[in-house]
């Protein structure tokens, strides 16, 4: 009697699960809801780990990592802001994974009369201010950019632009109607159907690839592998797809 | 004879532990009126209430046969509208303002207060007869009790009210000048023919001021 | 380093209009409070006090609903008037000057309450207008609490960030502010500007500090509450 209680006892008191962690996630803004259904999930198949998710535009993410935030794993919305964090050290070349793709779209508010159809409709003077990234910091800003200056229209519309933190606060400004057009993913304008509505896609130089990888010298190096592993398995890329995000 | 004041108001405080209540009826044509009484038995909420600056709960005040307060038919005069003057116990003198801005402070109605370098003839004659003159600039905090008490009595008078009310005007001084203060005062109302209603609990000032005593006692007159 | 000097122009434009429209309102209301009696005094006072206490963000979104093109009072403002508030400078007035009233408007109170009544009283007996009294005695009596909280509400304007950021967002020129542009660089990792621009506010905030040591100097003649 006495020996089983007291193997009860020490049952009780040490910890079960041997694989407990607390995994940062520092992923891009347009991520942000599909990254919180795939969280749970992994919680659910990995007992005693807690998923810790940050959005934000994938600038101010880097920034955070170089100045010494304890993420273990990193979600950039374009190939740039990940190779600038190789180059700062902070990930491996070999440990970078594409694990899905989105295209550029231009949105209108759901009940504005615009129906703008191709870039230079921009021009007119129903637009007066347009929601655009960052180009500093957040990807979209950056596709966005070269894709008008490829058709000579940056400089133009520049007069014009509402510069935002991040793809979402576009989104939001142009769910309020305090914008009269905004460039966000398509799978962002697919978050708000009631408030936004696509007008037209806008092709972009470069495909827009969003890479995931392991911070260099993170505690849970074990656990950061098993979750990118997570999202480029078929779950994971089936929960992507629900959102609208492409094949890598 | 119809009196100088007709005085019947009540007001009731209440405090924290116990409740005052102020019921005074006062008939007097005294020139020289002396409200006697021991501290805290109403006698300053009475001439605040002569003054306009409280307000009774029920009652009239009638003062030269002019309504001042009357609660039946809704009456109260502003202060300003009562052209009665007030000596504060304290002076109440206007830190910031000279001597001579204090005393001229009623001359001017405007917003903003005349500047060191005005001359009224007024106000020149009162620096003169109480003999003020070379305090003019001087600010409150650099004058002595007994010249405090003369430029707050100089200010009262400068608008040349119908009245003036005094509360215990010389209880900061010393015996002597309280003395020299009081005959002042007195020869001073004798002048001018202003009638005064003053508040002590001095018996001096009874006796040699005075031309009629009103006795306050728990906020009642007896 | 030119976005520095646009950013440092704008945030002294904004945070000296906060600031005046904060003193007139701030005074004028603190007056009424600590003189008047009403109704729901202190519910008014605690509404009053709000801004300050609750998050930047918070009422950086209030403030967007509002004056936004659906909300209440950003509809009837483009519909009669055509103005939009959004993004605009005036907008980033409002945030700074809604967030750093209290500051006033509780100094200001608290310098009018303590000021002993007789001085107010010995005005009003002689005959000088209610109005006239609180430009000749309550104000000379009561400035230097009141300076304590203006300058304070300039600092704070100075320095306002979240609620800015959410209704004049951050537009070079119009609505970037100090504080919003150190935020930004830093989030675009460059440090040079970031350093230039720290520096810039640090010397803002020190000439306040050190202007305002200059107007309230130590003593004021006795018989008169200090109010610093």
């Amino acid at each position: 009697m006495k020996k089983i209680s007291v193997s009860l006892l020490l049952n009780l008191l040490l910890p079960i699960q041997v694989f407990s962690a607390d995994l940062t996630v520092s992923a891009a803004a347009s991520l942000t809801n599909a990254f919180k259904e795939m969280a749970p999930i992994f919680e659910k198949q990995n007992p005693g780990t807690k998923v810790r998710l940050n959005f934000a535009a994938s600038g101010p993410l880097l920034q955070q990592i170089i100045r010494g935030a304890p993420v273990d794993v990193f979600a950039s919305a374009d190939q740039e802001t990940m190779t600038q964090a190789q180059q700062a050290g902070f990930v491996k070349a070999d440990d970078q994974k594409i694990f899905a793709s989105n295209t550029l779209v231009v949105i209108v508010p759901k009940d504005g009369k615009q129906n703008p159809t191709e870039l230079s409709d921009l021009t007119k003077s129903q637009f007066q201010k347009i929601a655009i990234g960052l180009p500093a910091i957040v990807p979209v800003g950056r596709y966005t950019k070269s894709a008008l200056e490829k058709q000579n229209l940056w400089t133009t519309l520049e007069s014009k632009m509402i510069g935002t933190q991040s793809v979402r606060q576009a989104l939001d400004y142009v769910a309020r109607g305090e914008v009269d057009a905004g460039f966000v993913y398509s799978t962002d304008a697919a978050i708000t159907p009631n408030e936004v509505k696509k007008a037209f896609i806008v092709p972009t130089e470069i495909p827009i690839l969003y890479p995931i990888a392991p911070i260099k010298g993170s505690q849970n190096d074990v656990i950061a592998s098993k979750f990118i592993a997570f999202v480029g398995s078929t779950q994971g890329s089936e929960i992507l797809k629900s959102y609208g995000f492409g094949k890598p | 004879m119809a009196n100088l004041w007709n005085i019947a108001v009540s007001k009731e405080y209440a405090g924290k532990n116990r409740t005052f209540n102020l019921d005074v009826k006062i008939q007097s044509s005294a020139e020289r009126l002396v409200l006697f009484g021991v501290s805290g038995s109403g006698k300053t909420q009475l001439l605040r209430m002569l003054s306009g600056l409280v307000k009774p709960d029920q009652g009239s005040i009638e003062f030269e046969g002019k309504t001042l307060f009357n609660r039946n038919s809704a009456v109260n005069l502003s202060p300003q509208e009562r052209s009665l003057g007030y000596v504060f116990q304290e002076y109440a003198l206007f830190p910031h303002l000279t001597v001579i801005q204090n005393i001229a402070f009623s001359s001017n109605k405007g917003w903003f207060n005349k500047g060191q370098s005005f001359t009224d003839e007024n106000v020149e004659n009162w620096l003169e007869k109480f003999e003020l003159k070379n305090l003019a600039y001087q600010y409150p905090h650099q004058l002595s009790g007994g010249q405090s008490q003369r430029v707050a009595l100089a200010r009262a008078l400068v608008c040349q009210p119908k009245a003036l009310l005094l509360d215990e005007p010389f209880s900061a001084l010393d015996d002597g000048l309280r003395k020299a203060l009081r005959m002042e005062l007195y020869e001073l109302q004798k002048q001018l023919s202003i009638p005064m209603i003053l508040i002590s609990h001095n018996l001096d000032d009874v006796r040699s001021f005075s031309d009629e005593v009103i006795q306050i006692r728990e906020g009642r007159t007896i | 380093m030119d976005e520095a000097w646009i950013a440092l122009r704008l945030t002294l434009k904004v945070a000296g209009v906060a600031t005046v429209i904060n003193m007139l309102l701030g005074v004028g209301i603190a007056y009424l409070f600590a003189r008047k009696q009403f109704v729901g005094k202190n519910v008014g006072d605690a509404i009053l006090t709000l801004p300050m206490v609750l998050p930047p963000t918070v009422l950086g979104y209030y403030l967007l609903v509002l004056l936004g093109k659906h909300g209440p009072i950003g509809y009837f403002l483009k519909k009669y008037f055509d103005i939009n508030l959004i993004f605009t400078w005036q907008g980033a007035v409002i945030a700074a000057s809604m967030v750093s009233f209290p500051l006033v408007f509780k100094a200001a109170r608290a310098a009018f309450e303590s000021l002993e009544p007789q001085y107010e009283q010995a005005a009003r007996v002689l005959g000088v207008s209610d109005a006239a009294i609180f430009f000749r005695v309550t104000l000379p009596l009561a400035w230097r609490g009141i300076l304590a909280g203006v300058l304070l509400s300039f600092a704070r304007s100075a320095g306002e960030f979240g609620a800015t950021l959410m209704v004049a967002g951050s537009i070079p020129g119009k609505t970037q502010t100090l504080s919003i542009a150190v935020y930004e660089a830093v989030q675009a990792g460059q440090d040079e500007m970031a350093n230039f621009l720290v520096l810039l506010i640090s010397v803002v905030c020190m000439t306040v500090l050190l202007v305002s040591g200059k107007l309230v100097p130590g003593r004021v003649a006795s018989g008169v509450h200090d109010h610093g």
